[in-house]
């Protein structure tokens, strides 16, 4: 060992940063700089943009844009008029309704496929994850062709059972709305809610039965009480998630003039006559909403996290004997999976084989063809739709891997002053509702004279920022299941910072990165509200394009486009499962 | 009173299905404790699950009281809360969203008991494991030890007809584990508890047990009172797993010489041998003594009989005794002698195995109680 390689005893825990590289040159210090300058730029910058929009009257590219003249006009108006308050209205309704339906689902089925003996328990685990995975604007697309009143094929069966000329249901509505949002969201409380119940130690019940108390008593007191932090915290996501959802809003609010705050800020940026400065206003009450969101998150969960201690314990759940309920709740779970995941994915394929959507009949059967799978490969909107999504997928995953590993080892590892913040500022972008971070970052580049306003650079930079919380969320979990000393022997073998970094905490690591890496992959290719506002005609993002085709009406097309979307992504999500599950066994869990 | 009767329980593990209760029956007279010990796996837990009710059993017969609570002839099983039973885990189970008294008083919760009657019982119960001023704490702030007693003091609330205790006291140091163990004792004996008590740890066993249930692969090998169990076992895995055990084997037939004496032809020669427990089991005879019995001098015994020369392979001093190695005609004795022995290495010396110290123990098919490697030297100890 030379002189400047720590050893053990010289890598105190509280050390600023790790090690000095050889040279005496402190990577790991000029690291930390750029990772805060970096973010700061990313995330509070475009922010600030926003909010200062909000207080002008003048457009960006305006001379006195950047003056000192600041006005409250806008918040005035748009507190006074109605048309906010009509919009904040069906805001709240539609996120609460949402919300209110997938803890109702999500609750009910992660019980079931925790908890019983009920049959189909894994084909309902896997139609949920595959309900993330399909891109919500095609399920919302799929639900007008489910349940429009016109052309609904529910209402078609409908009314040919019934005789009746009066449709079924109308998507087109509140109710439709939040039905369809809330059949997209379910699986996070799932998901949360299936992870808490098996983390906890059966021996609780156990105790309480051996208390003398019966089953529904003891889930009562103890086990709903023990998941409640957990259940709560997911809805609270679900919440925020619903509030700024747009896909939704977009294509069955639009039609009946039933605006959210999200499409009520694009249309206000977008369409002419556009107006800045009430987007702006609108934007920067919908991010308060949404900031008290996270807030309350935050402290849930770090109250989950005192009553679930991550052990890493596998503990064998206790199952409960449903007895002659078996079926009926298998098969009432089953029909719920079917509904949010089976019909409208069957529904998009029927109507790709379709030259013009009609009801199923014979004659409609006869008529099926590929024409629209070989009309997609032809289109110039959704080749370079594609080759544009994959560019922002590729680019924008990696980017963010690498950077949520920096923050988060700093986070966790180091013990140097402020890091709190860092950890605080990459979470931040999770309460900025999508099409407000379009804006901003709209806005921002309107006037910096970076010359990337109208190229992918910008949707890139917007992308990076907002899947960093999630990223970072996976990555910091991985983390934190190892032992510091697997990083501090690497020191004691003399290595600096970058190679630690590099050839242990990386490859450690690997399982998750790959994790964070599809998921942000994922998200990015299959996006809209951002890139709705940050696309120009060159840079038409996948999502950009279904949209577009569905204002043309091209329904055989989006609905080829869309059935050759999920069919991928299902199959880079499972490959990635099992490749995360291989690297599992070796390394992580 | 607890009785089992011809208890048997599997389970379908990916490898197939698995014994781990084999034919179990066992009574359990009303105040006692009865420890239920053995290796690791060796059905303990699951046992006791099933007296409690959180695992069914396959066949048998298990009455609490005058109560029968499982029968797989006539089909009943009663459900754990109908069992008047208070159990202690291995985890403590605390509910960590309550405070130490809500933890306390949730068996007496919807009772119908009066609010008073219910905060006099809990302090009671507080007061009996010594914890009465914690009693408005969250539960998760408090340290091993005291979860430990609020669990103790959970299971006796509702005054139940059987406390059970699965490895109560592992999870604490080795200091607080011995304190506690006298604790639950005193504790038992003083409420005349019905109590099963479930341990690997054959010292614990011993020092609070009025009745030892020794088990190994799904099976009772043996069951007695702490001094039966050391100084006269039955079984070979008795006499290796509690405490630490000689055994030389035994060439052709026992002979029984006169009234409480037998002998036993070894590979060194006859052993005059005064306790037979197992006279009437089937499996190999063996000759098993007790280290400390065994008695080491460097010149001649006065008594005659069960004495050999022997080689001193090591000689090792441990503080209250030291402990020899010899080598008795090819075979690995290990004795212990009080104090400080001035023996050498390598020195001839004389071996005397007291009769009345002698036990005979059978090998049946439940093989040995320490693991193979060791195993292989047969006259190492089993601690
Ligand atoms: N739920 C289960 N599923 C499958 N096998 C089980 C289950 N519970 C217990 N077993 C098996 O049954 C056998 C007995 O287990 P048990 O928990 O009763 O052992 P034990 O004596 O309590 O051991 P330990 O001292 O390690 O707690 C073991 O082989 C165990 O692997
Ligand atoms: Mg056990």
């Amino acid at each position: 060992m030379t002189a400047e390689t720590p050893s053990l005893a010289t890598i105190p825990p509280a050390a600023p940063l790790g090690a000095r590289s050889r040279g005496g040159f402190d990577f790991s210090r000029l690291t930390l700089w750029v990772v805060v300058a970096f973010l700061v730029y990313q995330v509070i910058v475009p922010l600030a943009f926003l909010l200062w929009g909000s207080l002008k009257t003048s457009r960006p590219t305006d001379d006195d844009y950047l003056s000192l003249s600041l006005t409250l006009e806008n918040y005035t108006s748009a507190l006074g008029g109605h048309e906010f308050w009509e919009a904040m209205g069906n805001t709240v309704i539609y996120a609460t309704g949402s919300t209110v339906l997938s803890a109702l689902i999500g609750i009910a089925l992660a019980i079931v496929v925790a908890r019983t003996d009920a049959p189909f328990r894994s084909t309902i685990s896997t139609l949920t994850y595959v309900r993330i995975i399909i891109p919500g604007l095609l399920t919302a697309i799929a639900w007008v062709f489910l349940g429009s009143p016109k052309i609904g094929i529910l209402n078609g069966i409908w009314k040919n059972l019934t005789g009746s000329t009066e449709p079924l249901f109308d998507m087109y509505s509140m109710g439709g709305m939040i039905i369809a949002q809330g059949l997209d969201t379910f699986p996070l409380v799932f998901l949360t809610v299936v992870a808490a119940l098996k983390s906890m130690d059966p021996a609780l019940e156990e105790a309480a039965f051996t208390s003398g108390k019966s089953l529904v008593y003891t889930f009562r007191r103890i086990t709903m009480p023990m998941i409640q932090p957990a259940v709560v915290a997911s809805c609270i996501l679900v919440f925020i998630h619903n509030l700024e959802s747009f896909e939704v809003p977009l294509v069955l609010g639009l039609p009946i003039k039933t605006f959210v705050l999200s499409t009520e800020i694009f249309f206000k940026t977008t369409y002419v006559p556009s107006d800045y400065g009430a987007a702006g206003a609108y934007g920067v009450l919908l991010l308060v909403i949404a900031l008290a969101g996270v807030y309350i998150y935050q402290r849930m969960t770090r109250r989950a996290y005192a009553f679930v201690t991550v052990s890493g314990k596998a503990f064998r759940p206790r199952i409960i004997e449903l007895g002659k309920w078996r079926w009926p709740v298998g098969l009432a779970c089953l029909f719920i999976v079917f509904v949010a995941v089976i019909m409208p994915t069957l529904v998009l394929v029927w109507a790709s084989f379709m030259r013009f959507f009609q009801q199923p009949s014979m004659r409609a059967i006869e008529s099926m063809s590929f024409a629209n799978y070989q009309l997609v490969f032809k289109n110039s909107t959704v080749i370079s739709g594609i080759q544009n999504s994959l560019l922002l997928g590729v680019g924008s995953a990696t980017f963010v891997v690498l950077f949520v590993s920096i923050i988060s080892w700093i986070v966790i590892r180091t013990k140097i002053p402020g890091r709190k913040a860092l950890d605080f500022l990459a979470f931040v972008p999770q309460a900025v509702p999508s099409v407000l971070f379009g804006v901003a970052m709209l806005w921002l580049y309107l006037v910096v004279p970076l010359p990337i306003y109208g190229t992918l650079w910008v949707i890139l930079l917007a992308y990076i920022t907002r899947y960093m919380p999630h990223g970072m969320r996976i990555v910091s979990v991985g983390m934190l299941q190892f032992h510091p000393e697997l990083e501090e022997a690497a020191y004691a073998c003399g290595a600096s910072w970058w190679r630690m970094f590099r050839k242990v905490l990386l490859p450690l690591l690997r399982p998750v990165i790959v994790t964070a890496w599809i998921w942000t992959m994922i998200h990015a290719f299959r996006e809209l509200a951002i890139s709705a506002i940050l696309s120009g005609p060159e840079t038409r993002t996948v999502g950009v394009a279904i949209y577009s085709l569905w204002t043309e009406g091209s329904f055989g097309l989006i609905s080829a486009f869309s059935v050759l979307i999920i069919l991928v992504l299902i199959a880079v999500s499972f490959t990635a499962e099992m490749i995360g599950r291989r690297f599992g066994v070796a390394g992580v869990r | 009173m607890v009785r089992l009767q011809n208890i048997k329980k599997y389970f379908q593990t990916d490898w197939g299905q698995v014994a781990a209760i084999n034919d179990v029956s066992l009574t359990i007279e009303p105040g006692t404790l009865v420890t239920l010990l053995g290796p690791s796996g060796c059905g303990k837990t699951t046992t006791l699950r099933c007296i409690a009710g959180l695992e069914k059993p396959h066949e048998g017969i298990i009455k609490i009281g005058n109560e029968t609570v499982f029968s797989s002839a006539e089909g009943i099983a009663l459900p754990v809360y109908r069992r008047r039973i208070g159990m202690v885990f291995q985890s403590y189970a605390i509910w960590p969203h309550m405070t130490v008294a809500e933890n306390v008083a949730f068996p007496l919760d919807g009772t119908g008991l009066k609010k008073s009657e219910v905060n006099r019982r809990v302090e009671n119960a507080l007061d009996l494991v010594g914890l009465a001023e914690y009693a408005k704490r969250p539960a998760p702030q408090l340290s091993g030890g005291q979860q430990q007693r609020v669990a103790l003091a959970r299971a006796l609330v509702a005054e139940p007809e059987v406390l059970l205790l699965d490895e109560p006291l592992c999870n604490l140091d080795a200091k607080l584990r011995v304190s506690m163990r006298s604790e639950i004792r005193a504790l038992q004996q003083r409420l005349g508890i019905t109590t099963v008590y479930v341990t690997h740890d054959q010292q614990e066993a011993l020092a609070i047990s009025d009745l030892v249930v020794v088990m190994s692969k799904g099976r009772i090998v043996e069951m007695g009172t702490p001094a039966e169990l050391y100084e006269r076992p039955k079984a070979r895995f008795t006499a290796e797993f509690i405490g630490t055990a000689n055994v030389l084997p035994v060439e052709g037939a026992l002979r029984k010489t006169s009234a409480g004496h037998w002998q036993a032809t070894s590979p060194v020669g006859p052993i005059d041998v005064m306790n037979n427990a197992a006279e009437n089991s089937s499996g190999t005879p063996l000759v098993m003594i007790r280290p400390e019995h065994i008695q080491v001098s460097a010149t001649p015994f006065a008594e005659a009989g069960n004495s050999w020369s022997a080689k001193l392979q090591s000689v090792t001093y441990l503080g209250n005794f030291t402990e020899c190695q010899l080598n008795l005609a090819g075979h690995e004795v290990t004795a212990q002698l009080p104090g400080i022995a001035a023996l050498k290495v390598g020195q001839d010396v004389m071996l005397r195995l007291p009769p009345d110290k002698c036990a005979i123990v059978r090998d049946d098919d439940h093989g040995s109680a320490v693991t193979p490697s060791r195993a292989a030297q047969p006259m190492a100890a089993a601690v």
